[in-house]
């Protein structure tokens, strides 16, 4: 699969505090990379890393497989578009100001910009003589996707869009994330501590915290680790995992000291009746099911204890 | 660089800032002029050394391109909010996320400050001639052509000091963390230049009197000729330039010019962007 975005031991340092610390990220075509972590984890700081805004102290990052150190940068970050912290607006111009000024930027036609305000559902904006300045934050956030939409970018790197949007907003948001995804096949970098929120649409996850990439998984990885677990344990935890094994071949079993997991829903009655007819002594059943923000805290957690 | 240079003259012209700007250039020239020939119809100052070059519209014209003059302060104060709101607005990512590169944009400020702050002062002076030659003659004696050689090379030396000034200003926006402390430092280093100025004039003239070391003199002249604050000093004062003059009043500028771009270049090439 074609890497986007690859980061290689990544550190940026603010003084004495270092806001990244070692990260290697990696970002492929078509992923939705939710980018998780607390407030001052550094997400921003990568963005910026990433985007040019800043240097690095150490490391390097491939965009679209250019090193950051080559001449070529500049015209790979041509592929990207960005919205960092706040969408970069001038907020003394209308909708449409600030789209054109966006198309002298990248060259672009001015016929481009009422398909874009259309993109992002602000097309009642495109005769608007309002000031980006008046506008709503959920429409200054559309507005910030229509500019980094106009140059037509492969990667689009989104930094908290979620943040001070009411629920309508949010909603929509989310909808054009995933519309653009599949329809113009965009691969996104989105940073957000709505982990909720985020699990709607990322399909791979990097969880940072204190400068630091703790962890890389995907969707599908995530949704093992926060499926429903049965745990049984046994007096014979070889039997009993020999029992279900043979019973039920298609459950998603994990062996433990005591006895076994077993992943997702699952058949309980089936299962006792298989157990108490091979006369296994059972210990205990356990039920649980990890939340995403449980298993975020877990991760972080283990990085703190550690 | 162009397409750069078209946002960044776009933003310029859409700020109301800069009809703040031709406002105060129509209202100092019109009020200016005026006022002198007020004040000298009430006393008499011709015979005083700070008024005699106010006598005449020449004079009035010259006076608007000081860097310490009521517009050669306003103009770039104003300038510098409206060049400072590409970092303030965070629009300059927007740039550099577009794979501009770093020295291009602030070769494109540089320009853009330097065109608006022209024309501005531009604005305000040829104003101000208009006005004042109502109330004054041009000089004391007739204008030629050797007048008018003389009226465009002065011209073309207040517009590298005006070159000078945005190339100052250009560097303090761009490196500096906010619009107020770029500020504070263009106009403390403004008055700086002024006072060291005087300084030195003052220290020529007590030498002159007591007789002092000729060698110090020649020193305390370079200084005071290489001082662009102080240029305006030197430029349409008289009616003819010398060699030395030609060669001060361009080098001198186009050294700091070049020298504030460099160091624009250098330190915008490196810095941190919010």
């Amino acid at each position: 699969m074609e890497n986007v975005l690859t980061t290689y031991q990544l550190k940026k340092r603010y003084g004495k505090h270092m806001a990244v610390n070692g990260v290697d990220m990696h970002i492929n075509r078509g992923d939705i990379y939710g980018f998780v972590g607390e407030n001052g984890s550094g997400k921003t700081t990568i963005i910026r890393l990433i985007t040019g805004l800043i240097f690095p102290q150490s490391g390097s990052f491939e965009l679209f497989g250019i090193k950051n150190t080559e001449k070529a940068i500049n015209e790979a970050r041509r592929g990207i578009g960005a919205i960092v912290e706040n969408p970069s607006i001038y907020l003394n111009m209308s909708a449409y100001d600030n789209l054109k000024q966006q198309c002298i930027l990248l060259g672009k036609d001015e016929k481009q910009i009422l398909p874009t305000l259309k993109e992002v559902g602000l097309e009642n904006l495109y005769y608007e003589k309002k000031k980006a300045g008046d506008f709503s934050l959920g429409m200054r956030q559309r507005l910030g996707i229509a500019m980094a939409l106009l140059g037509e970018p492969e990667f689009l790197i989104l930094d908290e869009p979620m943040n001070g949007l009411d629920p309508a907003g949010i909603v929509g948001i989310r909808e054009l994330i995933l519309r653009l995804n599949r329809e113009r096949g965009i691969t996104f970098l989105i940073s957000s501590h709505i982990l909720t929120e985020l699990s709607l649409v990322a399909t791979k996850y990097g969880i940072i915290s204190k400068g630091r990439l703790l962890k890389e998984i995907t969707a599908e990885q995530l949704h093992q680790e926060c499926t429903k677990t049965t745990t049984f344990s046994a007096a014979d935890p070889n039997a009993l995992a020999e029992c279900i094994r043979s019973a039920f071949p298609e459950s998603v079993m994990k062996r433990t000291n005591e006895g076994v997991s077993l992943l997702g829903d699952i058949d309980l009655n089936s299962i006792l009746t298989a157990i108490l007819a091979e006369n296994i002594k059972l210990l205990s059943i356990n039920c649980s099911q990890t939340s995403i923000e449980e298993y975020y805290l877990s991760v972080i957690g283990g990085a703190r204890n550690g | 660089m162009v397409e750069l240079l078209k946002t960044d003259l776009k933003r310029v012209f859409k700020d109301k800032l800069l009809f703040v700007m031709g406002i105060l250039a129509v209202v100092f020239a019109l009020l200016t002029p005026l006022l002198y020939a007020v004040i000298f119809s009430v006393g008499n100052l011709s015979s005083e050394p700070m008024f005699a070059s106010l006598m005449y519209s020449k004079g009035h014209f010259f006076e608007v391109f000081s860097m310490t003059s009521d517009m050669g302060l306003i103009v770039p104060v104003l300038l510098a909010i409206v060049l400072c709101k590409d970092f303030s607005h965070g629009t300059v990512r927007n740039k550099i996320i577009a794979g501009k590169h770093r020295s291009s944009i602030f070769l494109s400020m540089f320009i853009t400050c330097a065109l608006v702050l022209v024309s501005v002062i531009m604005l305000s002076a040829f104003l101000s001639l208009g006005i004042s030659l109502i109330f004054f003659d041009y000089q004391a004696t007739p204008f030629t052509m050797a007048d008018f050689g003389y009226f465009m090379a002065s011209l073309a030396f207040e517009v590298l000091v005006l070159l000078f000034m945005a190339a100052l200003l250009s560097w303090l926006c761009a490196c500096m963390k906010n619009v107020g402390i770029a500020i504070v430092l263009y106009v403390a280093f403004t008055f700086g230049l002024l006072i060291i100025g005087t300084i030195i004039q003052v220290c020529t003239g007590i030498l002159q009197s007591a007789g002092g070391n000729d060698a110090l003199l020649d020193v305390l002249k370079v200084l005071d000729r290489i001082n662009v604050g102080m240029s305006t000093m030197h430029i349409g004062v008289g009616n003819s330039y010398t060699l030395s003059d030609v060669l001060y009043l361009t080098l001198t500028p186009l050294t700091g010019i070049l020298g504030f771009l460099g160091l624009g270049l250098l330190t915008f090439s490196k810095k941190d962007m919010k």
